[in-house]
């Protein structure tokens, strides 16, 4: 190889090995060097705190008897009144059997909600309306239908919740008689269920508005609500037999969830479209499974955020302190449904994550001192999709509210602090990266 | 051998020369930019290398006064003085660096290899010489990280800092000598090149994507330099004066900006900030004493009036740079041992520099030893040179970054004798 072809061969390797190589990066110590973007976190926005009452909530079909009263410090007294039909049994009794007894039997499923040491009275009436729906596809919290104020049978008791036994209500003899006739009698003629199920309405749970300071929640399946015949057969034995009616129309079971308001007016004569500033209420907005309330953030200065240029939202994040700290009880993450809100705060829809699951608060709990306990909720996205097309409707809100599933199936409550405490209002961390076009 | 016999015998080889390098090195082209690998290459058109024959660089970086058959000195446009008359010259050299950077009590380490020069020159008349090469002009490159507060929080965010690129020098030297002991040159050069600044912003902890902000500054114009060079011959000796002057100019900047932030928007800009970059006056000095072609003795001075000029460098300001430059070499020839050893030609030397930017108050130092030897390969005055180098650049003051480099440069001078034809090829 000539000595020209070695050292062109060379030149052109000089030229190619040129490389850099650097593995670690160096942390410098100053700011020597000027960055062009700068982070800046805003939590200065005024957050409006307010309560929400849903006209209505659906409580048909959630298979849950809910059946008490409980009087809220500060709302007044709440009362879960459950319906529920029974119908006609497999068997009959024989022809010539005699009626001895009837009840009522219903088996706790665990839920509780108040102070279950106090004992508690619950009557059952006969429905004098019948348990249908008409234009409406379900009976809500809200739903009343007339019924027969003479009670069929009442029990004074303390709830167990966690117990396994069933509760047994034993129930008017005259109206056991009356059903056990029927039954007789039907076993002549060709019975028709639905005569039955128009002369045995169904039946309403009714607490006794003064004994009793909880709301309990009871099963609804094959066994639990139903009714026991009691009867002998006539002969040289007496022969117990029972004759049991099932529950029917499983889907049409309800609760009706009322409060008086005493302890807190305000609420009295509310509509959704009205919300209750938390300073109406005592510094406190409510999250109430049974009655449909939910708290409503709003964020009147939003728009202001829109005018900051060269800029984008990196994070935006609520945080909601419970007015009780962590000294109660605070419902799961799992157990809350963020919804955004539009003018007369009608649910628009809930806040999703990209795959779809449900958005939900983190809770963070600060035992020592509370000053930590609060949930904590990320709206980035949801605030990114508002600011894409640069303006904020005033009237948009974020909801906190229980999820679909629990807010019909329990009484469950949250206190959220409103505004008026520095320590322990609202506030939304928004953070934001400002960066230079130059 | 005519002279389009040797033209197509050079083109012959840089083929073939291409097409091996290619083959050995194409894996570590991949990678291949030239970079500086400091800090301070962040401000203004990046660190300024004005890359120096590797003769030069051994000695402390003297050029100035310096002349050569044997090397093309691209410093100073007046020196290409000696080439005789059949002088072909082809050079090339490779820088390689090993730098530990300190900032504050942290440390880390950095390797750079570049490469330095490529140039060729020869003779156009007995008055006139003329050579061209390439050889970076600037060059910028670093990564380094910040955490920077948020307003309004306790947090940081860390955001890195990369840069790369450079600037590159095309340059024709002409060297006039019509009137020994004086010669005169101008190097007229054609400048372009790209600095890239890369602005990550480190927010996965933010559950964001991280938003990068690429600045891209093209730079290009003609840039120029005069020389003078005076050799007079005293007895056996040498004495030579240089001098270079650059008139005050300004490279145009096309500046493109873009941000990228992930599943929002890339934004695209282009600044209608100053456009150009202004290069000061500056100036250089240089004189050498050559004893019986034994010794070589040289010393530089340069300055650049950078004070006068208005190039926003964002933090940083603009600062009068100017550099003191020493350097000796000795070829013991056959004066005192008959042997290889007595034809390298041993050189040393150092250098006292004053950076162009100024940095929370802080002037910005560069200072260094050097050694190195030109190896003599086979009888037509072909070298290979090594320059190897010890410095230290900057300061800790102010959070200030300290670069302590140590640095190696090989040089191929290749000297051939044109329109001779050789007996054995």
């Amino acid at each position: 190889m000539k000595i020209r072809t070695i050292i062109c061969s060379i030149v052109i390797s000089i030229l190619a090995v040129s490389c850099y190589d650097n593995q670690e990066i160096l942390p410098l110590s100053k700011d020597i060097i000027e960055p062009s973007s700068r982070l800046v976190l805003v939590d200065t926005l005024g957050v409006g705190v307010s309560t929400v009452i849903l006209d209505s909530i659906p409580t048909s079909g959630k298979e849950l008897i809910l059946a008490g009263i409980y009087n809220d410090p500060r709302l007044g007294k709440i009362i879960s009144k459950s319906y529920f039909q029974v119908g006609f049994p497999k068997t009959l009794p024989a022809k010539h059997d005699v009626f001895d007894s009837i009840s009522l039997l219903i088996a706790y499923n665990s839920y509780s909600y108040g102070d279950t040491t106090q004992l508690q009275k619950l009557g059952v009436n006969r429905l004098t309306d019948r348990l249908q729906l008409k234009e409406q596809t379900a009976f809500y919290n809200t739903t009343s239908l007339d019924y027969d104020h003479t009670s069929l049978g009442e029990l004074i008791f303390y709830p167990r919740p966690s117990s396994k036994e069933k509760i047994e209500i034993e129930l008017n003899k005259d109206f056991g008689q009356e059903i056990f006739d029927y039954l007789n009698q039907a076993q002549d003629d060709e019975f028709k269920e639905d005569e039955f199920n128009n002369f045995f309405r169904g039946l309403i749970l009714v607490p006794d508005e003064m004994i009793g300071n909880s709301i309990n929640g009871y099963m609804v399946n094959d066994t639990s609500p139903l009714i026991k015949l009691y009867s002998h057969a006539t002969g040289d034995e007496l022969i117990s037999k029972q004759t049991t009616l099932p529950l029917i129309n499983k889907n049409l079971q309800f609760n009706q969830i009322t409060c008086d308001w005493s302890n807190c007016p305000a609420f009295i004569g509310h509509k959704q479209k009205n919300e209750i500033p938390a300073s109406e209420t005592g510094n406190v907005s409510f999250i109430n499974a049974g009655l449909g309330m939910y708290t409503k953030f709003s964020f009147p200065s939003m728009q202001s955020i829109v005018e900051f240029e060269n800029s984008v939202l990196i994070r935006a994040i609520l945080y909601i302190r419970p007015a009780l700290g962590a000294n109660v009880k605070l419902p799961d993450s799992k157990n809350f449904g963020i919804y955004q809100t539009a003018k007369y705060n009608v649910l628009e829809f809930q806040l999703l994550n990209p795959d779809g699951s449900a958005v939900e608060p983190t809770l963070s709990v600060d035992a020592l001192y509370n000053e930590k306990t609060w949930y904590s909720l990320d709206i980035t996205d949801n605030l990114i999709s508002d600011l894409s097309d640069r303006y904020i409707d005033p009237a948009k809100a974020l909801s906190v509210t229980f999820s679909a599933s629990y807010i019909s199936n329990s009484v469950d409550q949250l206190l959220i602090a409103g505004t008026e405490n520095k320590l322990t209002k609202p506030t939304l961390e928004l953070l934001f990266l400002f960066y230079d076009l130059n | 051998m005519t002279l389009t016999e040797h033209i197509k015998a050079y083109f012959k080889a840089w083929l073939r020369g291409i097409i091996l390098g290619a083959i050995i090195f194409f894996p570590a082209k991949a990678s291949a930019q030239y970079s500086s690998n400091s800090t301070y290459s962040f401000f203004g058109i990046g660190e300024i290398t004005g890359a120096r024959p590797i003769r030069s660089e051994a000695m402390g970086g003297v050029s100035l006064a310096l002349s050569s058959e044997y090397n093309i000195n691209n410093i100073n446009p007046a020196s290409l003085n000696k080439f005789d008359s059949t002088t072909f010259l082809f050079t090339a050299g490779i820088n390689g660096y090993l730098s530990s950077f300190k900032s504050g009590k942290i440390s880390k380490t950095g390797t750079d290899f570049n490469f330095n020069h490529l140039a060729f020159g020869f003779p156009i008349k007995k008055w006139w010489a003329t050579a061209a090469g390439i050889a970076p002009f600037s060059s910028v490159g670093y990564d380094v990280k910040l955490s920077i507060p948020i307003e309004g929080s306790a947090s940081t965010l860390e955001t890195q800092f990369q840069g790369s690129g450079g600037v590159t020098q095309f340059y024709l030297l002409n060297t006039f000598h019509p009137l020994k002991p004086l010669s005169v040159g101008i190097n007229v050069s054609y400048l372009m090149g790209a600095v890239k600044h890369t602005e990550l912003d480190k927010l996965t902890e933010f559950d964001y994507p991280d938003v990068t902000k690429t600045d891209t500054r093209y730079f290009r114009n003609f840039y120029y330099k005069l020389g003078l060079q005076f050799n007079q011959n005293i007895g056996n000796d040498r004495l030579s004066i240089g001098l270079t002057f650059n008139p005050p100019q300004k490279l145009k900047i096309r500046h493109d900006v873009e941000i990228l932030i992930p599943n929002v928007d890339t934004l695209n800009t282009k600044p209608d900030n100053k456009d150009i970059f202004e290069m000061p006056l500056a100036i250089g000095a240089g004189i050498g004493y050559n004893i019986n072609s034994i010794f070589e003795l040289a010393f530089d001075y340069g300055f650049d009036r950078w004070s006068t000029v208005s190039n926003s460098l964002r933090r940083a300001s603009l600062t009068d740079s100017y550099h003191y430059n020493f350097g000796l070499e000795f070829t013991p020839k056959e004066t005192l041992i008959r042997s290889y050893l007595s034809l390298i030609h041993y050189r040393a030397g150092a250098y006292y520099e004053k950076k162009y930017i100024q940095l929370r108050g802080n002037e910005i130092f560069d200072r260094g030893i050097t050694i190195g030897a030109g190896l003599p390969i086979g009888r037509q005055g072909s070298t290979i040179d090594i320059a190897i180098g010890l410095g230290r650049l900057g300061t800790l003051n102010q959070g200030l970054v300290q670069e302590t480099y140590g640095s190696i440069k090989i040089g191929f001078n290749f000297h051939d004798y044109w329109f001779i034809k050789r007996r054995f090829d």
